[in-house]
């Protein structure tokens, strides 16, 4: 078999390699660069956050390394097998060949599973593992568009509700009057008040589609799933303003459905508490 | 298929049928995992099947039985029998079809169907689902007798169906 | 069928007008293009098809650009808005990728790659196309009906996608989603039994398994997923119609309230639809992935002049991949109130698909070691492949680390990542495939001056607008906003916004170039000889474009599929079908 004389269809461009492999390069450089100037997260509002701060960190240096290695090899090897000279056999044995597997096999394993099972774990412990003492306790109810903050009130219990009584002016929860606990219960429109340095423990539930609760501040995302009720819980670390964002597309107003948090002292979460009405 | 030998052909069905089946299992397989997740819900019941679900799973049943009949008549001297067979099996799974949609009325009259239990709209969409199947299954057989070929690949189809039914109902008597 | 490059095996062309008695091309402008039963045809309807999709979804996507990055001009209302996402989303995943790289090459190629004549069963083949056909006019239909196209996103959530109460495209648009989307799921179905039948029987004579080429072996563990992955979906469809238009409530819980009024719906569990959604969404990754993939392998060994490193531990590893991500589709769901416990477990088997997908990332990029590379268009792009492949994949451990995954989940971070991994991976694997097999196509070369601008037109807007994505999903900013001005910690990403719109345009406008390129070469390209990359796998084996019945005997494998510089010889290539 002589080979075509024939030359291939493409004479490679000179330039080519070299703008190739530059590209590589300024790819991986940029993009590492941006983390920098692009990539920062609002500043953190909780505990738990720091945790999960340190896992995107972690994450951020792990992968960081591993892409400028991968992309400098990638523009090396572009630029130094562009041109003509002398190179070597190419062909690998089958052993080269597995070491060369196990190497990005055994790198993966612990820096991936590390990541979740190591650096994560003390995110993951007080996300769903610490119950916490004494915790503030709130009700979030999510639907189209807007979230409803209930107050258990003084008794620490919540009122029931029920989907008949539902009345969009006033009483959006449906909450039941004749349940005793109702009577101390306050709700607001999307006025969420926290106390600072205590945790808190939100019950979450939806009347109609799914909506998903987040705080990015708070490092918080959670469901709103309807007819179940779901669970959060994080300790806000500073004073401030905050706003809750919807995650889960849930309809036309998704992008307004807005709320508000203000994040104080336990003391004056209390007086603004007791300036509400109560539900009835 | 052309330029390949006769047992190739065969193997080549063989294949694509497994591959077809397994693609049915899963279907069921999705249907089962919903199965089990909705039982936890709390209008959960039970469903009263009436006689008319086993006398059409005694026609399904024989409907097998024939053609396993007119499988083996095939291969040998029995020709014409064999083409009665499957001529009863195509009848019978006509039968069985029919069936199916009284149950679906008979269980629509006492009020126990699609909207009212979600048994009952398991019942419907899972028999719905296994119904268009053996109507596939019965086109298949009515070419087979209209080629007067072989109905090796037709009847594994139709027995598998056949499973399939009874693990139907082995999964509403599971409740 | 000009000049066969020194071919023993083969005969004379005149061999082939002796066979071509048994195989008779058929006759006639419709039997022959439209309703062809040759896989080549077919491979090149599903390709224009989805270039035809394309262009719907590309629009779809300049709109979600200028709406976003100028949500004052309100070029659109947020009921269409949501339309246009949800049906960008569907189009691109469906009718574009999955059409052009796994119904288009992957009909186009198995066959000839494997040395058959057809698909096992070319009437099936072309049942499945035409099954597609009414699906795209269906989905296309929902943007001119009432309430507008379907608008609960492209992983159609219920209650949302359940209820004409919870968004005006819940209305007839979703229900014809539904419905196109079984046609794309049957006539997938339909390609992906062929496919793997066809693999497993049809291969020419010494052509064994591990003789096959990459980008095969690809295609072939992608139609297994897609087999496996796709029934479940279905039923999950079927489940929506039912709580859509009988009132069974599968999905849907009691209590529900729209306005003041109560539906009469009990006991479902929306979280079920999620479960079965993602059993085949993730998988679906892989199915169009995989190829990708494949033919990098494939273009990469013929333009380096050398074989893939580790052909046998990339199929191994294939394989395990396919595995595992049929077991991790719970990562999309962390945050959806599934048991953490449960989470946990799926961001374990999550991450650990990082090892044997970097296996197929170090291989690719290994197989440059010591190459001498020819920087043709393909070539090119399968080495852009590697770097987006790099970029996106590590991308992926952010999102499958369940307790990151809580900040990053529904933002523009998730968006810039499957951006990445399923829509620039396998464009720039279908760009690839179309500059590298276009002789076979037409005959001719589609050419490489238009080709190189092409690949700089996708490569740097592409990569731009997705990275810059990833650093707007870190600053909080979230998807399927209409309008992210009214939040303190969102506005500043609009400016953001407003840069990556400009890359989508240039991006966007680069695929002109492509469409301007694959048209006129297919009338005046350059010839292409038969082999002109000088290739060894068994598709080269006959003239260009392939003729009908593919080849003009019946081929033999004497070797595997990337016998380049082969040692102990001086040679620069051993084609498969040489002794």
């Amino acid at each position: 078999m002589s080979s075509s004389p024939a030359a291939p269809a493409a004479a490679p461009g000179r330039g080519l390699p070299a703008l190739l492999a530059a590209a590589f390069v300024a790819c991986a450089l940029l993009v590492v660069l941006g983390v920098w100037t692009h990539g920062r997260m609002p500043a953190l509002a909780s505990r738990h956050g720091a945790s999960i701060d340190a896992v995107i960190r972690y994450l951020l240096v792990a992968t960081g390394i591993l892409f400028l290695l991968g992309h400098g090899v990638l523009a090396f090897f572009v630029l130094r097998y562009a041109g003509a000279g002398e190179r070597g056999s190419p062909h690998a044995s089958a052993r080269t060949e597995w070491r060369w597997a196990l190497v990005p096999v055994l790198v993966m394993c612990v820096l991936s599973e590390g990541g979740v099972l190591i650096v994560g774990l003390p995110a993951f412990r007080q996300l769903y593992v610490d119950t916490p003492a004494d915790p503030w306790v709130v009700e979030i109810v999510g639907k189209q568009f807007e979230w409803l903050v209930h107050y258990p009130g003084a008794d620490g219990k919540f009122g029931e509700s029920r989907a008949e009584l539902v009345s969009d002016a006033r009483n959006p929860l449906g909450l039941d009057k004749k349940d005793p606990n109702v009577a101390d219960d306050v709700w607001t429109r999307g006025q969420l008040r926290l106390p600072v340095g205590r945790p808190v423990l939100i019950r979450l539930r939806a009347l109609d589609v799914i909506h998903s609760f987040t705080v990015p501040e708070f490092r918080v995302k959670q469901d709103l799933i309807p007819g179940f009720l779901g669970r959060t819980q994080f300790e806000p670390t500073r004073a401030g303003k905050f706003e809750i964002a919807c995650a889960e597309l849930c309809g036309l107003g998704h992008y307004r459905m807005r709320g508000f948090i203000e994040v104080q002292e336990q003391s004056e979460v209390d007086a603004w508490l007791s300036d509400q009405d109560p539900a009835f | 298929m052309d330029g390949l030998s006769p047992a190739r052909n065969e193997r080549a069905a063989q294949t694509l049928l497994f591959a077809f089946l397994a693609t049915v299992v899963m279907l069921f397989a999705g249907f089962t995992s919903a199965w089990l997740i909705r039982r936890t819900g709390s209008d959960w019941g039970r469903l009263q099947l009436p006689w008319l679900a086993y006398a059409n799973t005694a026609v399904l049943a024989l409907s097998s039985l024939t053609l396993e009949r007119g499988r083996v008549a095939a291969r040998g001297e029995g020709q014409a029998g064999a083409w009665r067979s499957l001529g009863g099996t195509l009848a019978l799974g006509l039968v069985f079809l029919a069936g199916q949609v009284g149950l679906w009325r008979a269980l629509s009259q006492h009020g126990a169907f699609v909207t009212s239990t979600p048994q009952g709209a398991f019942l419907f969409l899972l028999s719905a689902v296994h119904g268009l199947h053996l109507l596939g299954g019965l086109v298949a057989l009515a070419w087979i007798l209209h080629r007067r070929a072989a109905p090796r690949g037709v009847a594994v189809y139709w027995h598998f169906l056949g499973l399939a039914w009874l693990y139907v109902l082995g999964l509403l008597h599971l409740a | 069928m000009a000049e066969r490059s020194g071919s023993g095996v083969l005969s004379a062309p005149a061999a082939h007008a002796g066979h071509a008695g048994a195989h008779p091309a058929p006759r006639g402008f419709l039997r022959r293009y439209v309703f062809s039963t040759d896989h080549k045809v077919i491979g090149l309807q599903y390709l224009v098809t989805a270039m035809l999709m394309a262009l719907v979804g590309g629009g779809l996507a300049a709109l979600i650009r200028v709406q976003v990055a100028w949500p004052t001009l309100a070029v659109v209302s947020p009921e269409t808005y949501l339309s246009v996402v949800t049906m960008h989303g569907t189009i691109m995943v469906f009718f574009v990728v999955s059409l052009a790289l796994v119904s288009g090459f992957g009909n186009f190629l198995i066959p000839l790659q494997i040395g058959a004549r057809d698909m096992a069963y070319p009437l099936l083949n072309a049942l499945s196309y035409w099954t597609i056909v009414p699906g795209c006019l269906l989905m296309l239909l929902a943007f001119f009906v009432e309430g507008g196209a379907a608008a609960a996103g492209w992983t159609a959530y219920p209650p949302l996608s359940a209820l004409a109460e919870a968004v005006p495209g819940s209305g007839l648009g979703q229900t014809l989603w539904l419905l196109a989307m079984a046609l794309f799921i049957a006539s997938f179905t339909m390609g992906g039994l062929n496919y793997i039948t066809t693999i497993l029987n049809c291969r020419a004579k010494g052509m064994t398994l591990m003789r096959m080429p990459l980008s095969v072996w690809m295609f072939f563990v992608s139609a297994v997923l897609g087999v496996l992955a796709f029934p479940p979906l279905t039923a999950a469809a079927l489940m929506l119609l039912g709580d859509r238009h009988l009132g069974t409530s599968f999905f849907l819980p009691g209590g529900l309230v729209f306005g003041e009024e109560v539906l009469a719906h009990e006991g479902g569990t929306p979280l079920l639809f999620q479960h079965l959604f993602w059993f085949l969404g993730h998988p679906e990754v892989y199915v169009i992935v995989l190829p990708a993939v494949g033919i990098a392998f494939d273009v990469i060994a013929a333009h380096a002049r050398r074989p893939p490193f580790g052909y046998r531990i990339s199929v191994w590893a294939t394989l395990l991949i396919a595995f595992l991500s049929m077991i991790v589709w719970g990562h999309h769901m962390y945050v959806s109130g599934m048991n953490p416990l449960v989470g946990e477990y799926f961001s374990i088997a999550t991450v650990s698909i990082t090892a044997p997908f970097s296996v197929l990332g170090i291989n690719l990029i290994a197989s440059l070691w010591r190459a001498k590379i020819r920087f043709t268009t393909a070539m090119v792009f399968a080495l852009g492949i590697i770097s987006v492949i790099g970029t996106g994949g590590l991308g992926g451990l952010y999102l499958g680390t369940s307790t990151s995954d809580i900040y990053f989940h529904d933002s523009y971070f998730v968006v810039g990542h499957f951006h990445l991994m399923i829509g620039v991976v396998t464009l720039m694997g279908t760009f690839a495939a179309c500059y590298h097999w276009f002789p076979k196509m037409f005959g001719r070369l589609m050419d490489e001056r238009l080709g190189k601008l092409h690949f700089w037109l996708t490569y740097v807007p592409m990569m731009a607008v997705f990275v810059l994505m990833h650093y707007q999903g870190l600053s909080g900013m979230l998807r399927r906003y209409y309008d992210h001005s009214m939040y303190a910690f969102q506005a500043e990403g609009i400016e953001l916004a407003r840069v990556i719109s400009y890359f989508a345009f240039a991006a966007i406008a680069g695929q002109l170039v492509f469409l301007v390129n694959f048209s006129w070469s297919a009338l005046r390209g350059r010839k292409a000889s038969e082999n002109p990359w000088e290739a060894t796998s068994m598709e080269w084996n006959t003239a260009s474009p392939a003729p009908h019945g593919n080849f003009a005997d019946d081929p033999v494998a004497r070797r595997g599929p990337y016998e380049y510089a082969p040692p102990g010889s001086r040679q620069d290539f051993a084609p498969q079908w040489t002794a």
